[in-house]
């Protein structure tokens, strides 16, 4: 009985001691930087967990205590100081959100209670040990009482121990047959179980994944950063640099970006519109006044601006003035490009606002909709055989193209866009690595022999000329030409480079 | 020596009589012991934009409530007191603005537990990432918030609304026409 008591109570020491969190805090809320999350963890034992109410959140596993601990860190994050940071929860939740409540008014009876009840408990002492000590006379001593018989005790005790395990294995039958009743009354045997292990390899998983995109997003705006700086004039890089710091949740560093890129386009729409966006995230998504000036001075420059007329539709919508923001959706969704991704947001955004507001929508369905794409890719086309000038206008098909999959003519496409800026030899390259993905018409062909040669000429140094060339002399039946080429491009790459690896088994591939 | 004995007793008298005064000034009105009291309460509460239930666009639910009753509503599917509270929030619903925010809850399993046991708001927020909730300092749900037309919080209380505070809220509604 003994050893099974001692067994049980091992065994339930140890499921406690398994249950029991090393930690609280788990591996995804800690900072990176170490001064910060010391002073976090600091805080965050001074402050109390509003759920289990007497542990701080800093010892609590309760998901509002991990809410708190973010909210710290951000608070932190944010610059403020420790005592800033104390002061803004405890205007949120009040004294009790402190574990050691401040001295005011309502809590000096709380502080001073235990000094006076200190007091007074020296007051009786003092009091009790000024009485007269006047010996011991009614003491009894300690020990064994010889007087009485020990042979009624046994006797006392047998039916006690035939009772105590019948009694216990009663309340056993009892307490679960009790227990079966509750469950087969209230329980819910059809709900779905979740086990606590799944419940935490998700969560565990869901950490990894965010830490690594964290690092990704990271890394990708360290280089945007370093682009950015080598190359201060260029646009296009300030751009990349605010993209990649809204990516990673920067909105300061996304909006540094954006004005810098405005300092060197001047008024410009599109990037206004990209402020505006910004400034509304760093808000939660709500349209404030400030992004609301922007959005009017993007609209004056570009009525059309379809960020900024986004945005404008959506002011409207948190207005509720669900008929305007529709109308403006629908300004944004015919001035979109027929293949713009954003179109399908735009348009789901617009079924809501025209339902809130009790509007018929005329949209075309689906079908129509590429039916409307077709035609419009075909204006386009017929355009740019007028004004094969237009390289905007060429990138613009090849985008429309490539949405809806053709690859043939979207080499047609880049090509044109090749031939419209000579000297672009970016341009070039792209027009021949589509031509990897298709299998060419003979003009197509001859097409991409003279981009190859132009490519050649103007960029003698880059090996692509050389391995698009090899390629199409492939594609043309004259697989000797192009082993020849490509033994020549061979020399001039690194022998054991992966690039090499793959042209020598391109190589193998030719017929002899 | 006899004052002096009378001394901690006095003492002890005193000491209880703060604490009565205390527990009187903590239990007077409509607070309760076991809730938390609220700093919202006299203030206007925050309106974070929170997107709808079918992904709609993230809006203030209490945009152009001015001038109404509102009762603010924390809920999840997945808390038991929420369906509990059910019918009485069915039966509020009839008489004031009823504004719901889906806390910590996914948009599918919302839709259910609405469809399951009726959807006496009308508005819902989904406050997935919990924002909302520190914005109000919940600390369970429910919790509900009672607006008065100038917008600001008369009372707040933590767990299912229950018939006490109906009666409370009615009781206020009478005495604010």
């Amino acid at each position: 009985m003994r050893l099974a008591v001692l067994v049980m109570s091992l065994a339930l020491s140890l499921m406690i001691w398994q249950a029991a969190p090393l930690q609280a805090l788990s591996p995804e809320e800690i900072l990176s930087d170490p001064q910060l999350e010391e002073r976090a963890r600091t805080l965050s034992k001074e402050l109390r967990c509003l759920v289990c109410q007497n542990q701080s959140i800093d010892d609590s596993d309760a998901p509002l205590a991990r809410d708190l601990r973010l909210e710290v860190r951000q608070l932190l994050g944010d610059g403020l100081s420790d005592s800033d940071v104390l002061d803004r929860l405890q205007q949120r939740y009040g004294d009790y959100i402190l574990l050691s409540p401040p001295l005011r008014p309502a809590t000096y009876a709380l502080w001073l209670a235990p000094l006076a009840i200190l007091l007074l408990a020296g007051l009786l002492a003092r009091y009790n040990w000024r009485q007269p000590d006047a010996g011991e006379p009614n003491r009894q001593p300690i020990g064994p009482d010889d007087s009485q018989s020990d042979t009624a005790q046994p006797s006392g005790r047998q039916p006690a121990r035939l009772g105590a395990p019948l009694l216990f294995s009663l309340m056993l039958a009892g307490g679960l047959g009790l227990a079966g009743l509750i469950y087969a009354l209230t329980g819910r045997p059809d709900l779905p179980d979740r086990p606590y292990a799944e419940r935490l390899a998700e969560r565990e998983q869901a950490a990894v994944e965010a830490r690594e995109k964290q690092a990704n997003f990271g890394a990708q705006l360290a280089q945007a950063e370093a682009a950015a700086k080598a190359n201060p004039q260029a646009v296009t890089s300030w751009l990349d640099l605010a993209m990649a710091a809204a990516a990673a949740g920067d909105t300061a560093l996304e909006g540094e970006a954006l004005a810098k890129a405005l300092q060197l386009t001047g008024p410009n729409a599109a990037i206004l519109a990209m402020q505006a966006e910004a400034l509304s995230r760093a808000a939660d998504g709500q349209i404030t006044a400030p992004a609301r000036q922007i959005i009017a001075r993007a609209l004056k420059l570009e009525p059309d601006e379809p960020r900024a007329l986004f945005l404008a539709g959506m002011a409207a919508w948190q207005d509720e003035d669900f008929a305007r923001a529709a109308e403006i959706w629908q300004q944004v969704l015919q001035a979109a490009p027929p293949a713009a991704p954003w179109r399908a947001r735009v348009r789901e955004n617009l079924e809501m606002a025209a339902d809130r507001a009790g509007i018929a929508l005329e949209l075309p369905e689906p079908d129509e909709q590429a039916e409307m794409i077709e035609q419009m890719v075909a204006g386009l086309a017929e355009r740019l055989q007028d004004t094969p000038e237009d390289t905007q206008g060429w990138l613009r098909l090849a985008r429309s193209l490539d949405v809806l999959e053709r690859p043939e003519q979207v080499f047609d496409a880049l090509a044109g866009a090749a031939k419209s800026a000579p000297g672009e030899i970016a341009l070039a390259i792209m027009a021949l690595e589509k031509l990897l993905a298709i299998t060419p018409e003979p003009d197509q062909l001859a097409t991409a022999e003279e981009l190859a040669e132009q490519l050649l000429l103007q960029a003698p140094d880059r090996l692509e000329g050389l391995f698009f060339k090899g390629h199409i002399l492939r594609l043309s039946g004259q697989p000797q030409d192009a082993r020849q080429i490509w033994q020549d491009l061979l020399g001039k790459m690194p022998p054991d480079g992966q690039a090499a690896q793959l042209l020598k088994a391109e190589m193998a591939k030719l017929p002899e | 020596m006899r004052p002096l004995f009378l001394l901690p007793l006095a003492g002890f008298a005193l000491l209880l009589l703060l604490f009565a005064f205390a527990l009187y000034t903590q239990l007077s009105g409509s607070r309760k012991p076991d809730q938390l009291p609220s700093m919202l309460v006299g203030q206007m509460p925050p309106d974070r934009p929170l997107p709808g239930l079918k992904a709609e666009p993230p809006r203030p639910l209490l945009a152009g409530t001015r001038g109404d009753w509102l009762l603010v509503n924390f809920f999840a599917s997945w808390c038991a007191p929420c369906r509990a509270e059910a019918p009485a929030l069915a039966s509020l619903s009839e008489k004031i603005t009823i504004i719901g925010i889906a806390y910590k809850d996914k948009p599918a399993d919302t839709q259910k537990f609405l469809s399951q046991y009726g959807n006496p708001y009308q508005r819902i927020g989904v406050d997935l990432d919990g924002k909302a909730g520190l914005d109000w300092a919940i600390y369970g749900v429910p919790e509900s918030y009672l607006l008065a037309p100038d917008g600001r919080v008369l009372l707040r209380h933590a767990g299912p609304v229950d018939r006490a505070l109906l009666a409370d809220i009615e009781a206020k509604l009478e005495a604010g026409r």
